[in-house]
């Protein structure tokens, strides 16, 4: 138990005895002086203040040495011995007080050999106390056979004081000192062993604790190490994204320019050809008729990729101004499959509209902007549907929503292009094959004119077998 | 009634963008109605006299107030760049006017409370709120505030945001009437029959070890932990960016990092972004760190910012009770911008999902925020995204 004791615990139980030797020394010196014995008054005062003398300078020792090693972390062992010789101290010196206040158990002097019981057991525990307490015992013995002259009697070989009546006195009363010296002994080691089983169990916590203090701050610091790296990836990705916003703004720029700066002169050629086409300028061959209609219609693709690349710089730059108006969306469907029939009819491609069976709820939309996705997205499925093919276009009210969607039974899209189909400029491997005209802007904007309505548009498709393109607009 | 519209105007001549913006604006008002009030936000790419003075050629009577920016917001067109946002504001029932504090680098407070003057002489004995562009550069913006909130009161409406200058952190610009000011607080005065609502937000939340504010004067943190302030974003940053931190570009890197403050005396979290960092790693904010104060980096991403904006509309819309906005205000943080990237436009469309896609919106990317808060006490902050919504 004893060596189970923290380090630092004894050391602070030392210290706090030498300090209260500063006090209780003194005390029983006092105390000494005044219960001294009738006689040789100069005699006793002289040894009394001799002895508290070595005791306060033996104290100066303890003090300095505890002082000067408690920072050395010093052994058990050497703490221990530095206690014994404490205890040992306070024997003597109460021994001396006690033989000039009238020695053993009419002497005051008695009453201080607590303090060594009590001192022992803090800093040794049950067995120590016990120990002292006997010692403590004795010492009152012998200091009242010293007092009867026993000793004196026995030397001297003179009439023995043992069966007298004041030597059984004598006896019973150190016996019943003794006694009270052992069950302090006794009582204080029992107390003493139950605070040292719990200061063991309390360090054993505080030893587990330290060990969870360490791990966490591990912890913490590998955490704080972990966040610094993402700290630093999310400012590398940062930087990337900003040169991406510059690259950006710098390609919208040059296409805001070169669209603007092409869109004149091929106005000019449109004009030109049909003067020519229009045989304004004079007869043409067939030959050269066929020629220039090409022309013509190469021509007109690329005022349609211009015109899609102005609708986009306007889309990005907040030119383009919503006006949200209150319609019957079935209406604005059914117009604009109208009028794309001539081209569906050209390709022999049957479109048809499945109308709901009751009358959809009327809708707030910018109806020339949904024109524009209505357009984009049924001229797609007729673009890209083989000759012969169908066109299927349906609305639905589902819940808070219109649905609206196209289906086709054309080409489809690749599926690892699908991710890509909503990008600007992006056109699908298989359709730049089966259809050349097409900017890759049409769904581009299709998207921004959904996403501004606070709408979704979503696809379906397999390569082969066709797409099925989805809408839905919010009704409130 | 209150009616509202956005213009957005664009191009190389400064003047013809402010005027084609006010132009627009006002095309989007009701059929014979002029302008009340124009909120204007300019980019610091333009000519600032010449784009105040386009905008006020188009409406001369309107009362006119703005900022420069870090970047402009607008519903038509959501987050753009280099552009000016002109919000036209016309109404029968309310009544607004404007108002100056000059000098924020003399005397802040002085400032603060000479905009307040202004608007309480102005008022004709009435005024119920108002909204107010100020530059934290030059001076702190808690003490122009303070100066405001003095003479109004502390739990006072007050609403608004500081002027930005595209992340360069050197001068920023306020606009009133056809005059453009520097280092200076506008305000504008709202009187009437009209309810309004600000909503504060951010999506931040703290990352690494806390430090504690161990010298802090004024608007200045010298030192964390013992350590030259500026060594939390030193740590983080790495090697590789320390020169960007002693080449003064520390705040325009740092600012999708806010610094979080901690107090014991308030449970919510306050954000800081540096405005200024001096050789020896102090740094300046728009308004003081206490000291002892516990402090963390602030780190967020996308999806809980697209939250935050959620969030901050349906909080506006719960404010308004049930009435619809008719203009929304938007004063974005500028770490917002610099964490959205090619994505800022996600959070107007949300914004705009939740309020309406008819309402206009204009609004800026700023370097501080004002107002909104959850207390009472109006408070000046950063990382958040301000909502200030007008309605009948």
């Amino acid at each position: 138990m004893q060596n189970e004791l923290h380090g630092g615990t004894r050391l602070k139980s030392t210290s706090w005895i030498i300090d209260a030797r500063w006090y209780y020394a003194p005390l029983a010196f006092f105390l000494g002086i005044i219960a001294r014995e009738d006689g040789d008054q100069m005699r006793s005062l002289v040894i009394l203040g001799g002895s508290l003398f070595f005791v306060l300078l033996c104290n100066i020792f303890f003090s300095i040495y505890i002082r000067k090693t408690e920072k050395e972390f010093p052994s058990d062992k050497s703490v221990g011995t530095i206690n014994i010789l404490q205890i040992a101290l306070d024997l003597l010196f109460f021994f001396t007080v006690m033989m000039f206040t009238g020695g053993g158990v009419s002497s005051v002097g008695h009453s201080f050999f607590f303090i060594p019981i009590v001192v022992s057991m803090i800093v040794f525990g049950f067995r120590g106390a016990i120990i002292v307490a006997i010692v403590s015992g004795v010492a009152v013995l012998v200091s009242a056979f010293i007092h009867l002259g026993i000793f004196t009697d026995l030397i001297s070989g003179a009439n023995p004081f043992i069966i007298s009546p004041r030597f059984s006195n004598t006896l019973l009363q150190s016996g019943v000192i003794f006694i009270l010296y052992l069950l302090t002994g006794f009582f204080g080691g029992y107390i003493s062993r139950l605070m040292r089983a719990r200061d063991v169990l309390l360090h054993e916590q505080i030893a587990s604790e330290e060990v969870h203090v360490v791990r966490l701050e591990e912890l913490t610091k590998a955490f704080d190490q972990s966040a610094k790296l993402l700290v630093r990836r999310d400012l590398e990705l940062t930087s990337a994204n900003d040169k991406l916003i510059q690259l950006d703004k710098m390609k919208s720029e040059i296409i805001s320019v070169v669209a603007h700066q092409l869109r004149t002169p091929l106005s000019a050629i449109k004009w030109s050809l049909k003067i020519i086409l229009d045989k304004d300028a004079g007869e043409l061959t067939p030959q050269q008729e066929e020629l220039l209609k090409k022309s013509f219609t190469s021509n007109e693709r690329m005022i349609t990729l211009i015109n899609d690349m102005l609708a986009v710089d306007k889309l990005e730059s907040g030119k383009l101004k919503y006006d949200f108006v209150v319609v019957q969306f079935e209406d604005i469907v059914q117009d604009m499959i109208r009028s794309l029939l001539t081209l569906a009819t050209k390709k022999n491609i049957r479109v048809e509209f499945s109308s709901p069976r009751e009358l959809l709820p009327k809708i707030k939309v910018d109806v020339d902007k949904l024109r524009d996705v209505l357009q984009n997205l049924i001229d797609n499925a007729i673009k890209y549907t083989n000759p012969g093919g169908t066109v299927s276009v349906g609305a639905t009210k589902e819940n808070d929503e219109i649905h609206f969607w196209v289906k086709d039974d054309g080409i489809g899209i690749p599926a690892d292009e699908q991710e890509k189909i909503f990008g600007r400029f992006f056109r699908a491997s298989n359709a730049s094959r089966f259809a050349s005209d097409g900017s890759g802007l049409g769904l581009f904007i299709t998207q921004s004119i959904v996403k501004r309505h606070g709408g979704k548009l979503w696809f379906e498709s397999k390569i082969g077998s066709g797409s099925v393109f989805h809408v839905t607009l919010p009704l409130s | 009634m209150i009616a509202a519209s956005i213009g957005v105007g664009k191009g190389k001549d400064s003047h013809t963008a402010g005027a084609e913006a006010c132009t627009q604006a006002i095309s989007g008002l009701p059929k014979g109605k002029d302008a009340d009030a124009l909120i204007v936000f300019g980019s610091t790419t333009f000519d600032q006299d010449a784009l105040v003075a386009g905008v006020t050629s188009v409406a001369p009577n309107a009362i006119l107030i703005g900022c420069s920016t870090a970047g402009e917001i607008s519903s038509e067109g959501f987050s753009t760049y280099n552009t000016v946002v002109v919000m036209a504001i016309c109404s029968d029932q309310a009544r607004f006017w404007g108002a100056i504090g000059n000098h924020i680098l003399w005397n802040a407070r002085l400032a603060g409370e000479e905009c307040a003057n202004t608007l309480t002489y102005n008022s004709n004995g009435y005024i119920s709120s108002c909204l107010t562009f100020l530059d934290v550069l030059s001076g702190s913006g808690d003490e122009t505030i303070r100066g405001m909130t003095n003479k109004l009161g502390d739990t006072f409406p007050v609403t608004g945001g500081a002027s930005g200058d595209e992340m360069l952190f050197f001068e920023t610009y306020q606009y009133l009437q056809n005059k453009v000011y520097r280092g200076s607080i506008v305000g504008m005065g709202l009187s009437g029959d009209y309810h309004t609502a600000s909503v504060a937000m951010h999506g931040f939340l703290p990352i690494g070890i806390s430090r504690v504010a161990t010298r802090s004067e004024g608007t200045t943190l010298f030192e964390l932990d013992g350590k030259p302030a500026s060594s939390i974003y030193e740590e983080y940053f790495g090697e590789d960016h320390v020169h960007e931190l002693h080449d003064g570009l520390l705040p325009a890197l740092a600012v999708a990092y806010p610094l979080g403050v901690f107090t014991d005396d308030n449970n919510d979290v306050v954000l800081r972004n540096p405005i200024f960092v001096d050789q020896k790693g102090a740094m300046t904010f728009a308004s003081g760190i206490p000291e002892k104060s516990e402090i963390r980096l602030m780190i967020s991403d996308i999806d809980r910012g697209l939250e935050t904006a959620e969030r901050a509309a349906r909080e506006v819309l719960k404010k308004l009770q049930g009435r619809t906005p008719k203009a929304i205000i938007v004063v974005n943080s500028a770490a917002r911008k610099k964490m959205f990237g090619l994505r800022a436009d996600e959070e107007i469309e949300i914004i705009q999902r939740i309020i309406g896609r008819d309402v206009p919106i204009a609004g800026y990317y700023s370097y501080a925020q004002v107002g909104g808060q959850s207390g009472e006490r109006v408070q000046i902050h950063n990382g958040s995204l301000l909502l200030w919504a007008i309605a009948e």
